[in-house]
Order: C-alpha cells, then sequence, then structure tokens
C-alpha cells in the first residue's frame, strides 16, 4: 500500500515544485496598480501602433512637448521654449539642460535627429507625419531606393546640442500636439548600439575587426563614429569591391541598418520620462520605478507602478473587482452598459475622439467577389443619402450600446477639439430617404441588389447593430442586405482591399486636429477604403494645409467635413464612448476624449499613503 | 527493446522537420500577415518589416528560420510581439502549462482511477453511480463551462482571500484551474478503469487469489490495478501532451500566462514563427509521451511486446 501511495505523494512534490519554478517570484505591492487595455504589443517608437503601447510610452518617455496632465493642451517637456517664424514654416526649439536619460545622458537635439531619421531609413507606420518636414518624404524615397539624398538637407537641424530647428514644408498650426505624439519622441543611440543589426553582415564583421584591433568595440560605436572611422578600414589593404561599399557609405552618411527590438527591453531600455520600465515580464507585468534622473521629479507623486497583463475581459474586471487594482482603463461597451445600469459610482465614461460609422463602397463597379462586379448602386450619391437617412441611430445608441453615446450625423466628433465646429449632417427622415431612393431608380427598394455588410465576428455589439440596420433598412426602404462576418484579420484585408460592399468600421483620432479625421478621405491616401473621390474636398485639404492662420484654417476644414457629411461615402452612426473603472482615490486621471494618460500627475489621496516624494 | 527506442528516436527528428513543412505551408496559404495593424498599411513599411524579419516569401521563410532551429536552438524572433523572441515566450510560458498540466492530470489519474476502480469492485452501489456521474459531467460540460463557474466561485466573498483571481504563483492559484482541466481526462479514466477492471475482476487468478484467502484490498490494488492500468496508459499518452502544453479556455478564463493561448493567438495574428514553434514543443510532446507510454506498457504488463516486427 505504501508503495501505491508514494505515486500520489511524488506527484504532488512534483508539482510544488514546478509551480515555484514557474511562480512570478517577489509579491509586492506597487503604489498604483492598474490593467491596461490588453497586452503590450511592442514598445519601439517605430513600430507602435496601439492604443496601450502609447499610453505607456507616455508614462516612461517624453518629447519636445507633452500633454498637461490638467488640460492635456502640449506643454513645454523637453523643450523649454520655442519660437516660430512669421511664415509659420520655421520652428527653433529650445532644449530643457537638465533634461537626462535614465542613464544620467543629457538630452540633446542629436537624439532627437536620431529617433526622427530612424522613421525615415525604417518607415513605419506613422512615418506620414513626418512629411510636413521639409524634404522628409524625398530623403526616405531615395533612401529605400539605395541613393539617398543627403540627410542634412532635411529640414531637422541641431544648431547646438541644446537646439533644435525644424523647417516645415507648410505652416503646421498644431506642430505643438504632433511633436507631443510619441513618434515624435528622442531616443538614445549610444545605448541601442548593442542591438543594432547591419544589413550588410559579412563586411561590418571585416570593419569590426579592424576596429577590434584598435581596441575599439563596434557594439559601443554610434553610427557617426563609424563612418568617421571608415576611411582608415578602406585604406587597408581591402578588395576594390569593400572600398567601393565604404565610399558609398561615407558618400551618403548612412550605414543600413536596423535595430532588435529587444532594445526596448529593460535592463537595456534607456528613457528620459517620469517613470523607469525596471522589470517586463512577458504576459504578466510590467514593473515602472520614478526615475531618479527625471528633470521635473519633483511633481512625480507616485514611485511604483505595476501594469498587469489581462487580456480576459470577464477576468479583468474580476480582478478589480478583488480589490487588486486600482484602475481598468478600458473596458468593453457591454460590460460599461451593465455596470451602468446598476448605477456605479466607480464607472468612467467619456466622450471618445472617434466615430463608429459604415463605410461605403464609391466605386462605379462592384468589385469582383460581389455579384462578379456589377453595377454599384452605392456609387449614386442619392442611394448612400437615402441609406443614411434611413437609419435610426437613436435606437441603436439607446437598445444596443446603451452608453449613453452620442449619434452621430457627422465624421468628427463634434466638441472634442476646442476651436472647430461641425456643420449639421444628414438628419433622420425616412420620407426624404425615400424618394431619393426612388429618383435614383430604385422605388420602394425595387430592383436593389441585396448587399453583403461585412464585420468582424469577434465584436458582439457590430453583430447586434448589423442585424438592427438590416430591419430597419428592411422596413424604411424596402431594401434587403445580406449579413457576412469574417474572422478579424480577414475583414481588415477585405476593408483596406476595397473588396465590400458595406462594411461596419470606426475610426479615431491620433492627434487634437480635423486633419487626423479628414485626411482619410483624400483621394490619394492609402486609407481611404470608400475610394471616394472629390476633387474640391482635396483641393480644401490641400489649402488647410498651406493656411497659416489658425481661425481661417478651420473655417477651411470645416466646409471639408461638410462634404464628407453630405456626401456619405460613410455614413456616421454614433461617436464613441470610453469607459474604464476607476477609485475614487485614483486622482490625476481625467477622463478624456484621446484616452491620453499623464502619469506624471498621478495622485493617491488614499487616508496615509499618499506616496512620498 | 532498446533497438525498439533507438528506432523510434531516429525517428522524431523526420517526423518532427515534416510536421514543421506542413505547418509552415497551412500557415502561409492563410490569407493576412503578421504585419498589418488596426489601418491600412503603407506597401514601404510592410516591405521593410518584411525583409526584417526575413518573411518576403515562404523561401525566404524556410531559407533562414529552419537553419537557425538546428544550428542555435532558437525559434527566431516572434512576427507579433516583436520584442520577444519565440523561444523567450515558451521559456515564459510553458513551465506555467506544465505546472498547472501536472496538477490537473494528477487529480484525473487519482480520482478517476480510485472512483473507476471502486465502481467496477462496488458494481451498481454508490461508487458507481458518482463515476458514473463524473463522466456525464466531465465529457458533456464544455471546459469554459465549468472554468467560468469555477471563477465566480473564487469570487464569492468568503472565498476572495484563498483564490486570488488571475492571479498566478502561489501554490493556491493551481487549484481551481487544475480542476476545471481536470474533469475530462477524469472522466474518460473513470470509464476506462471501470470497464477494463470489471474485465479483469471477471479472470481466473482472480478467483484462485480470493480462495486463496488474500484480502480483497491487495487483490484489487495490487493486482488488478496493474492489469486494468492498460488501456488508461494508451489514452495518457497524447492526454499529457495535451493537458501539459496548456489549454486555451482554462487560461484565458483564469488569466494564466501559458502556452495555451499562443496556440490560438499565433493563429489569429498570424505570427509564423510563434505558431511553429508552440507546434513544434507541442508534437515532440506528443511523440515523446507516446514512447514513453509504449516503455511503460512493458513495465506495467511484461506480457505486452513493443518490438516493431511484432503484431
Amino acid at each position: 500500500m505504501l508503495r501505491l501511495a508514494s505515486i500520489p505523494i511524488g506527484l504532488m512534490l512534483l508539482v510544488l515544485g514546478a509551480l515555484f519554478w514557474s511562480g512570478s517570484g517577489k509579491a509586492r505591492k506597487a503604489d498604483f496598480t492598474f490593467i491596461n487595455r490588453g497586452d503590450i504589443i511592442t514598445l519601439d517608437l517605430n513600430l507602435m501602433s496601439y492604443q496601450q503601447d502609447f499610453r505607456l510610452t507616455y508614462a516612461i518617455r517624453e518629447g519636445l512637448y507633452c500633454p498637461d496632465p490638467e488640460t492635456y493642451e502640449p506643454i513645454p517637456a523637453g523643450a523649454e521654449s520655442h519660437e516660430v517664424s512669421p511664415d509659420g514654416r520655421v520652428w527653433t526649439f529650445h532644449l530643457r539642460k537638465s533634461a537626462k536619460w535614465s542613464n544620467g545622458d543629457p538630452v540633446t537635439a542629436h537624439d532627437y535627429i536620431f529617433s526622427w531619421r530612424r522613421f525615415f531609413e525604417e518607415p513605419g507606420e506613422y512615418t506620414y507625419l513626418f512629411y510636413y518636414i521639409k524634404n522628409a518624404k524625398a530623403y526616405e524615397t531615395s533612401y529605400t531606393s539605395g541613393e539617398p539624398i543627403d540627410i542634412r538637407s532635411v529640414g531637422m537641424e541641431a544648431v547646438d546640442d541644446y537646439t533644435f530647428r525644424l523647417t516645415l514644408n507648410d505652416p503646421v498650426t498644431f506642430l505643438l500636439d504632433l511633436v507631443a505624439f510619441p513618434p515624435f519622441y528622442p531616443r538614445n543611440e549610444r545605448s541601442m548600439t548593442a542591438f543594432r543589426d547591419f544589413n550588410d553582415k559579412p563586411m561590418m564583421n571585416l570593419v569590426g575587426d579592424y576596429l577590434a584591433k584598435q581596441q575599439k568595440d563596434i557594439k559601443k560605436l554610434t553610427q557617426a563614429e563609424i563612418l568617421a572611422e571608415l576611411p582608415g578600414f578602406a585604406a587597408q589593404n581591402t578588395s576594390a569591391d569593400t572600398k567601393a561599399a565604404v565610399a558609398k557609405m561615407i558618400r551618403y552618411g548612412s550605414i543600413k541598418h536596423t535595430y532588435l527590438n529587444e532594445y526596448t527591453r529593460p535592463p537595456n531600455v534607456v528613457t528620459n520620462g517620469p517613470f523607469m520600465l525596471t522589470e517586463w515580464e512577458f504576459k504578466r507585468r510590467l514593473w515602472l520605478e520614478k526615475s531618479p534622473t527625471y528633470w521635473d521629479r519633483d511633481a512625480v507623486h507616485v514611485n511604483t507602478i505595476e501594469m498587469v497583463v489581462n487580456d480576459n475581459v470577464l477576468s479583468q474586471f474580476l480582478q478589480y473587482e478583488a480589490g487588486t487594482v486600482d484602475w481598468l482603463a478600458d473596458i468593453t461597451t457591454d460590460l460599461a452598459s451593465e455596470l451602468r445600469a446598476r448605477g456605479r459610482t466607480d464607472l468612467r465614461a467619456s466622450k471618445a475622439f472617434g466615430t463608429a460609422f459604415l463605410t461605403l463602397m464609391c466605386k462605379p463597379q462592384l468589385p469582383k467577389s460581389i455579384f462578379n462586379g456589377a453595377k454599384n448602386p452605392l456609387a449614386d450619391q442619392r442611394v448612400r443619402q437615402a441609406l443614411a437617412m434611413s437609419i435610426d441611430k437613436k435606437f441603436i445608441t439607446e437598445r444596443v450600446t446603451r452608453m449613453g453615446e452620442e449619434v452621430a450625423t457627422t465624421y468628427f466628433p463634434p466638441g472634442t477639439l476646442p476651436g472647430f465646429e461641425t456643420l449639421p449632417g444628414l438628419p433622420f427622415d425616412v420620407a426624404k430617404a425615400q424618394s431619393l431612393l426612388a429618383e435614383a431608380g430604385y422605388p420602394k427598394g425595387k430592383g436593389f441588389p441585396a448587399l453583403p455588410i461585412l464585420y468582424n465576428s469577434d465584436n458582439p455589439t457590430r453583430a447586434r447593430i448589423v442585424q438592427v440596420l438590416k430591419e430597419q433598412w428592411k422596413q424604411n426602404l424596402g431594401i434587403d442586405v445580406e449579413i457576412e462576418s469574417q474572422e478579424l484579420k480577414i475583414y481588415r484585408n477585405r476593408v483596406t482591399e476595397k473588396d465590400y460592399a458595406i462594411a461596419m468600421v470606426a475610426w479615431y483620432g491620433d492627434y487634437p486636429d480635423v486633419s487626423t479625421f479628414t485626411d482619410k478621405y483624400l483621394s490619394t491616401s492609402l486609407q481611404n477604403d470608400s475610394a471616394w473621390a472629390n476633387m474640391q474636398f482635396d483641393q480644401l485639404c490641400d489649402d488647410a494645409t498651406k493656411e497659416a492662420d489658425a481661425a481661417k484654417r478651420m473655417l477651411i476644414l470645416q466646409k471639408a467635413e461638410a462634404l464628407i457629411d453630405t456626401e456619405v461615402p460613410i455614413v456616421p452612426l454614433y461617436h464613441y464612448v470610453n469607459c474604464s473603472m476607476r477609485r475614487d482615490y485614483v486622482k490625476g486621471i481625467k477622463e478624456n476624449p484621446r484616452n491620453l494618460t499623464v502619469f506624471k500627475g498621478l495622485r493617491l489621496d488614499k487616508a496615509g499613503s499618499n506616496g512620498a516624494n | 527493446m532498446p533497438r525498439v527506442i533507438l528506432y523510434r528516436l531516429l525517428q522524431l527528428p523526420i517526423i518532427l522537420a515534416v510536421i514543421y513543412l506542413l505547418t509552415f505551408l497551412l500557415a502561409w496559404v492563410a490569407p493576412g500577415d503578421p504585419f498589418s495593424g488596426e489601418r491600412a498599411i503603407d506597401p514601404v513599411v510592410l516591405q521593410t518589416l518584411r525583409e526584417k524579419y526575413n518573411a518576403t516569401s515562404p523561401l525566404s521563410f524556410l531559407s533562414s528560420y529552419p537553419l537557425r532551429i538546428i544550428t542555435e536552438g532558437s525559434f527566431g524572433p516572434s512576427l507579433f510581439y516583436k520584442e520577444w523572441s519565440v523561444n523567450d515566450i515558451i521559456k515564459a510560458s510553458l513551465p506555467v502549462s506544465i505546472t498547472l498540466g501536472l496538477f490537473a492530470l494528477a487529480i484525473a489519474v487519482l480520482v478517476g482511477v480510485g472512483v473507476g476502480t471502486l465502481a467496477a469492485v462496488y458494481r451498481d452501489g454508490a461508487f458507481d453511480w458518482a463515476s458514473l456521474s463524473i463522466s456525464l459531467i466531465g465529457i458533456s460540460l464544455p471546459s469554459f463551462v465549468t472554468a467560468a463557474l469555477l471563477l465566480l466561485l473564487s469570487s464569492v466573498p468568503a472565498m476572495q482571500g484563498v483564490f486570488a483571481v488571475g492571479s498566478w504563483g502561489r501554490p493556491a492559484d493551481v487549484i481551481l484551474p487544475g480542476l476545471a482541466l481536470s474533469l475530462a481526462p477524469m472522466a474518460y479514466i473513470v470509464r476506462l478503469t471501470r470497464a477494463s477492471m470489471l474485465d479483469v475482476l471477471g479472470s481466473d487468478f482472480v478467483r484462485t487469489a480470493r480462495a486463496k484467502g488474500l484480502s480483497r484490498n491487495i487483490v484489487v490494488w495490487k493486482h488488478c490495478l496493474k492489469n486494468a492500468f492498460v488501456p488508461v496508459l494508451s489514452y495518457l499518452g497524447p492526454a499529457a501532451a495535451v493537458t501539459l502544453t496548456g489549454s486555451f479556455v482554462v487560461e484565458k478564463v483564469f488569466n494564466i500566462p501559458g502556452l495555451g493561448q499562443h496556440f490560438v493567438n499565433s493563429v489569429q495574428s498570424r505570427d509564423q514563427t510563434l505558431l511553429l514553434g508552440v507546434v513544434m514543443v507541442y508534437s515532440l510532446f506528443l511523440l515523446v509521451f507516446n514512447l514513453l507510454v509504449d516503455i511503460a506498457y512493458v513495465l506495467v504488463d511484461p506480457r505486452i511486446d513493443i518490438s516493431a516486427k511484432g503484431s
């Protein structure tokens, strides 16, 4: 019997041992614990595009200007002050001499140039924001083709270590908001050199050997320093090919390379923000500590922050309820509407800088996969207007989403940008919609093809909304639509490749300006899923780019926005609401349309433990 | 037998290579790619990313990554979690899944064999009824239902201190998810044990032993169990591989940072390197466990001959 009992005992010991082996080590409590939207995808500035990544970056990094903790307007951060030339094209930033990296190095203009240059040499999703800078696009295209123009001709210049001058193509009235956005943040080149990966490995290995003979480690030198050594290397007994390649590198002032993403992980990562990333346990947690080298450390009230990784919606909520988490940064509208109905005071909702809408295919022919490329009824503006005016959007926001969202008649969410007003869009008018449809040649919906309406299968709210839309269009216009759900990646592919007729989509603004919405529908824009082309709209947007007066610019953009709202290449449904759960003692996190979190202003008003300086 | 083991071990790399190739082909055929984000991606950006990760074409992928597995033992960087290499991810999550799986298997085997044996011995009695209930519940209830129910149990005020929600690291954290995971294998093991035990209990040597005067307990637990265990053993091989590499549902519900979530996530995000990495780990487990089970057959029942030529 004892031999038999030894088996379960042995197994249990194995299990306990394995538990300690896989356990998460020390159990300590941070001053502030929160659950971000999901897991961090990447912390590399070049590749970042998800909101949770940006949120964490605001805690650990900082740019020339940063959002103010109270008003979210850009205030001086890495820069102390700036000047603008009268024509609005030349901006001179005076950098803060007390700003330091987490390893003690001073933050200089060269760090900004290095980081921004990376966006041209290794294009990322937000490289297009840099095109405002003179010759930036030309440099990027020429670099990709292998014959880059001189980097010094690009409109960013380090006049001296602490003076950074930008020359733009056109006056950009919202430049301060742009430089407060993470893609414009600086990076410390020397801390990343160990992760540099040269494209031409065989040759750079030879260079490395040459440098090693002189007691220099290639892995510790910046690109500029290596370039300075190249003439000496080429003068040695090297082949003609190598000499030619080296001459090319010296002429263009660049050695093609990329950086392994590991540079963003502790302990190697060097940052310049109010907090430092000290630990990152994959899929479990990130641990931030107050940075001792941050120039404004006296204004930081919290010492440690823990970001718990939890992808499961229900589990996130249960963790919050159990009391281990102070802030649940994003919750789904499903859950939020339930909590709202129960009157939870720690549920915070605020209007978001985003809109849910239907995108309509505007090309004259439907895509091949739909009725074999037949004539597209949506190409007729009157049909689109009829579709837009026959939807009872109030029904959707009151019965389906139930978070008090604002019904949308415009693409841009009104009231989210001071100084910009939208003109009213198309109203809910069934009679008018029916007459428009009849005018277009489909009286009472006769002869109108049953177009497919596409959405992503993992979104239950959208599943319900398309059902409502189908019902409403049948009732109000007499037309049929076919509901089509696809897996997320396939759905995204279909939309970006314009292989759809009607699709349910969303758009959030990246930076506080109208152009983050209107630029999407330029006829040349990659993001223009509707293939809508209106020359007047393009012209208005172009005029706005060249307008130096902010108020006049807003009026031009108002006209442009109105074109979208009346020609309806997209049918706006409602404006999103950001929902989160925050305990009352968490102060300094104010709900705002862009869902920005400025961790610098975070304060915990618990009696007793206030987070010492 | 050593020849059989050697033969099987030599087959291992070939089988793994074939699995790798087939998985890669399937992954490549699926529409969508790992680099597209929430908005339309600029072709230049896409090309840059593809070059950086050697994913410009099936050939470029196949010519760089499989070689690295053999030379460096590394599956390469994850195409989606760009900061982490696949090896890092597996190293961080496999121990968690193994722990959970071991616990679940231990419960499943101990309870399952115990209840199954007693059900056979006290046929039509209380234990038989219990075994039938367990099997029905375990087989019919989907794992996400049991997991969700247990999760709710942990949030009951009286239990809150004991079972922390969504965390991992303390001994108590393994109990609820382990229970949820163990129900399905337990159900099978109960039925298997009961059926084979009934079979063995009817054999002649048992009657002889009882006639000799041996106590019932010794006959059942010391002699019959070994014979009855063989079918359970053959089930345990694949079951161990499946359970130890993590269950997606249980890990998702309890927020456990194990390997199971990566099976589904890597497909959804088309992360080819991670997908291949986890499939390789799973295949290795499966093959190794099947081999171990075959060896165990001989230890449990010396009458069994597993040499390749035997029929």
